[in-house]
């Protein structure tokens, strides 16, 4: 009983992701089948699902990396670019993921060589990823791609599975033991608890810090090899609406967003809600703009509720005042 | 003021260290003019380049086209000051602009009294925003990220489908954006009046003092018993208002409002902000500052487009330009923080 | 006989049972400069943040000018005309001198908006007064540590200390120029009919400034007398005079072990602005005590050894081989360890298991190719945890959950699981119940016939006594002492750790 309520929120997750699914089989009654459920899920979260993974060591580490999506843009710009001169798909991917680990380690840098707010400074390398993407691709973009470039987006994996879910499964499958079973994942949870003490204690904090950043990269880089199967579509101004759906998908998996506590598979299950939400806003033809509405506010009320039980457990008790924290801007 | 000091402490290296404390508080000091230097060599540089660029009819396309982001910049120094973020200054700008629009289309009788239909709609995003930031202790990022959807989704069912047609308002609207007073722009003089006030107010209200203390040193400031959650509500409040006169100034020049509008406005208003000298890392910089780094974004993007140059380099420079700005405000800042971590490693002694 | 404009009567406080304070009581009369010292924990700090009414007492009475007060708020004592100035500036970097004088406190013009002009001239008016040159317009941020106290102490004045005005070791960082300047206005302040209440430990300082003194020590009031009745002697032994028999038994002895090779050796050690010209050297098997009152800079040299900040001048030699001091993974390498005196900020991560923390260190050394053996943790971890007796339901709760002298313990093994050479101990009893400590000495004596160097910084003299072959005083950043285990006595540490430090020329 004591290991079910240390999973509440997990639990939680489940239950409003079924809720979900109901509430879209009403909506349309084709949806339970396991084709449709599989191709919706893959539409509507595969690609954020990759990135997500990526974001959120970024966050357990107590950073943040808003230009994942811009590099996301850059690799569909690359990947398609690559198709279009003929370069063999296994060999483009891998150039477009390394780009994507250099764009992502070249973040980490700048933040840890000094000390700046990592918010900042991605907020600028998001324009100049952008404007790479541009600069490479023109404004049209590109539109015709290989055969086997859209594999990954679009086919299925013995007529059942799609692809991109399989790559998302096993992307999480390696993070999940990555964070849990590694060193690598135990330091980023300890950098993000107290990074001092980490430092004093021997652990190679820039390191590591450089190294989340350059893996949120590939998981950008990796997602622009489904996204451009998926879509058919490679142009600088690719997802930008994107951000919103992973940051909340990060939030409300349990990440703490001051670092140093969530697990993979919370995301994970954060993931497949906010998929099966998008799925049932579609079928109830919700305007683009309203379902941004209702993800946004799930991510503000995702937040909300710990701090109000926090404000409320202080009320409770009025003798033993929590000590406030720093007002939360952006800590230097 | 500034004043060379050397350090009175006689152990060695001290006089070393002061001459760089003082060169430090220098920069500190007079980022405002290093920014306004920037300018004026880049005014230099594009009118020696560009074919078009040294004429009034330029100068006037710049500043109208950069009056309305001056505002906005203005908003978001004050937040920006408290070592907090906005993102959601586009939203708000969309959602202000349409529904207050919307109001004075249907009431064309009321006058202009009705401006401040846009202006409270903005306030009262901005008290959205404060509560869940200042009280809800949200970190502001996120909180404006899901506040940036939200207000745009309202935005978006507001309007229904539908878009407010610049002919069907009332005639005060369209003039506030085409008329001119003493031969200068109203859209101008709003500006300015708009950075004169905000400035004025940042420096002489009690507020706006405490606005800086907290950027500065939350610590400290709790120790004076300024009362942060309430100061930070109050910046929120103050540029949601600012951005409400932002969103009518948008819809008053645009031929059509849209919910959609003024997407990726809180990207280029923090560039402004940043590029202008106000640091992220709170405590510093003014909306002098801001509103020239406004000036100077709505400079390049125009030489920028006189020369023919792509998409890409103005997306680029306005990306590089945040990067270096921030670069070079931490490189400033680093005697600052070695104060701080001194004054908070003796706090603890004892 | 005039009124008291202080009076304390019976002042009692603790903090979660600990007693910092108890039935203190003192007057302080009108005009007159009043020292208050002790050593580190004697509480004097304590008694400030009551008088100030930044905590309450529990119990006992506070009269101004004869009258019972009771203040809640710092703001509430303000208004009495009571104001202290602090060790630790809280001041905005990012604005000028007088904006720091006036935060909160600003005047206002008839329009009740801020009055620069008048905030200006009377930070003008103000510094003048305190006959110190600082330019009201000038950025804090570009001020020397110095100049920054002169601006506590203006806007102490701003803020109206007519009555009760409390320094709080304000010489620490000033030159010996600025140290007659403050002297200058707090004699003026006196003639007025302040009383001014002067916590300094520089006892050679104070003999010229001061007409009374009051010690305390381990919470206790002990004397109080004219300046002119004592000596510094005398205000030494005031200060320590206790015996040593009642609070520690008497050790084994430093002949139980015998001292192997120089492990580690610091010459000419110097960090600019903090300590300089530091010098020692310790041998396997030793035990050196880092002895001083806070403030003097021994948490700062320790922290230098170990790499957190690389030094400014001088060598750090070890087994006779000089390093180029780079972070403290470099430093953990050569087997130097480093217990902090923050412990539940730097030597612990709170929210973490006892597992996850003791093995720290070693986590990479435990796992296979980078892949972790939660079972060769926890059996490391429990080997540890019987070694030196940690007291914990489980071994995969968080270490919030433990007492002070436990999670000690959990940071002491975090470092033998590593296995030192050699081990800086900052303040390693700091905090921790009798009975813990008791163990704790055990262990770090256990720890040194094992052959490792023990650098021990302490401020308990009767621990530091009782520990160490050598001490080491350090006062101002200076080394004034070195004492052997025979030779040193709470006096004799005493009066090195109070004196004043030699001047050095400007470079």
């Amino acid at each position: 009983m004591r290991a079910l309520s240390a999973y509440r929120w997990e639990l939680l997750l489940v239950v409003l992701t079924v809720a979900a699914a109901a509430w879209a089989t009403v909506l349309s009654p084709y949806y339970l089948g396991f084709d449709q459920i599989t191709y919706s899920l893959q539409q509507s979260m595969a690609v954020p699902a990759v990135i997500a993974a990526g974001l959120m060591i970024i966050v357990v580490i107590g950073e943040i990396d808003i230009s994942l999506p811009a590099i996301l843009a850059l690799g569909n710009i690359l990947f398609a670019h690559f198709s279009q001169i003929g370069v063999p798909v296994w060999l483009a991917g891998l150039a477009v993921v390394a780009v994507g680990v250099g764009a992502g380690a070249l973040n980490g840098a700048l933040v840890v060589a000094f000390g700046l707010p990592s918010l900042a400074v991605t907020l600028g390398m998001m324009g100049a990823y952008r404007a790479f993407a541009l600069l490479i691709g023109g404004q049209e973009g590109y539109a015709a791609f290989d055969e086997s470039y859209i594999w990954l987006g679009s086919a299925l994996i013995g007529d059942v599975m799609p692809a991109s879910l399989v790559l998302v499964a096993i992307v999480f499958a390696v993070f999940t033991f990555v964070m849990h079973g590694t060193v690598y994942g135990r330091l980023c949870y300890v950098i993000g608890n107290n990074a001092r003490a980490a430092r004093l204690s021997g652990v190679r904090v820039p390191l590591i810090k450089v190294a989340a950043f350059a893996i949120g990269g590939a998981t950008a880089s990796l997602a622009s090899l489904v996204y451009v199967g998926q879509y058919q579509s490679a142009r600088a101004d690719n997802a930008s609406d994107i951000l919103l759906f992973i940051v909340s998908a990060v939030v409300l998996g349990g990440v703490d967003i001051f670092g140093g506590r969530g697990n993979v598979v919370g995301v994970l299950l954060a993931l497949l809600l906010l998929g099966t939400l998008k799925n049932g806003m579609g079928l109830a033809n919700f305007p683009g703009p309203v379902q941004t509405l209702v993800v946004g506010t799930l991510l503000v009320v995702a937040v909300l509720i710990p701090r109000l039980a926090e404000l409320n457990r202080a009320r409770l008790s009025p003798r033993r005042r929590p000590p406030a924290p720093e007002p939360r801007g952006q800590p230097p | 003021m500034i004043r060379r000091r050397a350090s009175a402490v006689d152990l060695p290296g001290a006089e070393r260290a002061g001459r760089a404390m003082a060169r430090t508080t220098f920069l500190l000091e007079n980022r405002v003019l290093g920014v306004l230097a920037f300018l004026v060599l880049l005014a230099i540089f594009f009118s020696l380049v560009a074919a078009n660029f040294a004429a009034v009819a330029n100068a006037n396309t710049i500043a109208l086209n950069g009056s309305i982001l001056v505002v906005v910049a203005c908003a978001e120094a004050i937040v920006v000051i408290t070592r907090n973020y906005d993102l959601s200054v586009g939203s708000v700008v969309a959602l202000a602009s349409y529904v207050g629009l919307d109001l004075v289309r249907l009431h064309p009788g009321a006058g202009p009294i009705l401006v401040l239909a846009p202006i409270a709609i903005g306030g009262l995003c901005g008290v959205v925003n404060g509560l869940l930031v200042a009280y809800g202790r949200i970190p502001s990022v996120i909180a404006t990220l899901g506040t940036l959807s939200i207000f745009r989704g309202l935005a978006y069912l507001y309007a229904n489908g539908q878009q407010i047609n610049g002919k069907d308002l009332p005639d005060w609207v369209a003039g506030t954006a085409s008329s001119h007073v003493f031969g200068l722009s109203t859209l101008v003089l709003t500006a300015v009046a708009v950075v004169a006030l905000v400035g004025l107010g940042l420096r002489y209200l009690r507020v706006g003092r405490q606005i800086y203390a907290i950027g500065s040193n939350p610590a400290a400031a709790a120790f004076y018993g300024l009362k942060a959650p309430r100061v930070v509500f109050q910046a929120y409040v103050m540029c949601g208002l600012l951005t409400g006169l932002a969103a009518f100034l948008f819809g008053a020049r645009a031929g059509y409002i849209v919910p959609y509008l003024a997407q990726g406005l809180e990207l280029t208003a923090l560039a402004a902000v940043v590029i202008g000298g106000v640091s992220v890392l709170g405590g510093s910089g003014n909306v002098a500052g801001a509103a020239i780094g406004a000036v100077t974004l709505a400079t390049i993007d125009n030489g920028l487009v006189l020369l023919g140059a792509s998409d890409f380099t103005r997306q680029f420079i306005q990306g590089a330009a945040i990067v270096i700005a921030v670069v070079v405000d931490s490189v400033i800042q680093r005697r600052v923080r070695d104060l701080l971590k001194l004054m908070r490693r003796r706090g603890r002694v004892g | 006989m005039t009124v008291a404009r202080l009076s304390l009567v019976g002042i009692s406080k603790s903090f979660g049972g600990i007693e910092a304070v108890r039935d203190v009581a003192f007057d302080v009369a009108p005009g007159t400069i009043h020292a208050l010292v002790g050593e580190n924990g004697a509480g004097k700090s304590t008694l400030v943040k009551i008088i100030t009414g930044l905590q309450p007492a529990d119990a006992g009475e506070i009269r101004l000018d004869g009258v019972p007060v009771r203040f809640r708020t710092p703001m509430e004592a303000r208004a009495a005309g009571i104001v202290a100035v602090y060790q630790d500036p809280k001041l905005f970097p990012h604005l000028d001198v007088a904006e720091n004088i006036f935060m909160g406190i600003h005047p206002l013009s008839r329009l009740g908006v801020v009055d620069r002009r008048q905030m200006y001239q009377r930070a003008r008016d103000l510094l003048r007064a305190l006959d110190v040159e600082l330019d009201p317009y000038a950025l804090v941020a570009g001020l020397s540590l110095g100049e920054v106290q002169f601006v506590e102490f203006a806007r102490a004045m701003a803020e109206g200390a007519e009555r009760l005005l409390i320094l709080d070791e304000p010489t620490a960082a000033l030159t010996p120029d600025e140290t007659d300047r403050l002297f200058r206005v707090v004699r003026r302040l006196r003639d007025r009919g302040t009383a001014v209440i002067f916590i300094s430990h520089r006892l050679e300082e104070l003999s010229g400034l001061v007409d009374f003194v009051t010690v305390l020590r381990d919470g206790r009031h002990i004397a109080t007398a004219p300046a002119a009745t004592l000596d510094r002697a005398g205000v030494v032994r005031l200060m320590v005079g206790r015996s040593l028999d009642q609070l520690y038994p008497e050790s084994p002895g430093g002949a139980r072990r015998a001292l192997g090779a120089e492990l580690l050796r610091v010459e000419g050690l110097g960090q600019e602005g903090v300590f300089d010209d530091i010098s020692f050297n310790l041998r396997a098997g030793e035990i050196v005590g880092l002895a001083g009152l806070v403030g003097a800079g021994r948490s700062e040299i320790a922290q230098t050894i170990f790499g957190v900040t690389p030094p400014t001048a001088g060598r750090v030699i070890v087994d006779g081989r000089a390093v180029a001091v780079r972070d403290p993974r470099q430093m953990l390498g050569l087997g130097i360890a480093y217990l902090p005196e923050d412990r539940d900020g730097e030597g612990l991560i709170t929210t973490l298991s006892i597992v996850k923390n003791l093995v720290l260190p070693i986590v990479g050394r435990l796992a296979w190719r980078g892949i972790l053996r939660p079972g060769r943790e926890q059996a490391e971890t429990r080997r540890f945890a019987d070694r030196l007796q940690i007291k914990a339901a489980s071994l995969e709760q968080a270490v919030s959950a433990l007492s002070g002298g436990n999670r000690q313990k959990v940071v002491l093994g975090k470092w033998l699981a590593m296995g030192p050479r050699v081990l800086i101990l900052d303040e390693p009893t700091h905090g921790i119940d009798v009975g813990t400590k008791a163990q704790v000495h055990q262990i770090i004596e256990r720890l040194a016939a094992d052959g490792i160097a023990i650098l021990m910084i302490s401020s308990d003299l009767p621990e530091v006594l009782r520990m160490s072959d050598r001490i080491l005083v350090i006062a101002d950043g200076q080394l004034t002492g070195e004492f052997g285990r025979d030779e040193a006595t709470q006096e004799v540490v005493m009066t090195a750790a109070t004196q004043r430090r030699r001047n050095r020329p400007a470079a």
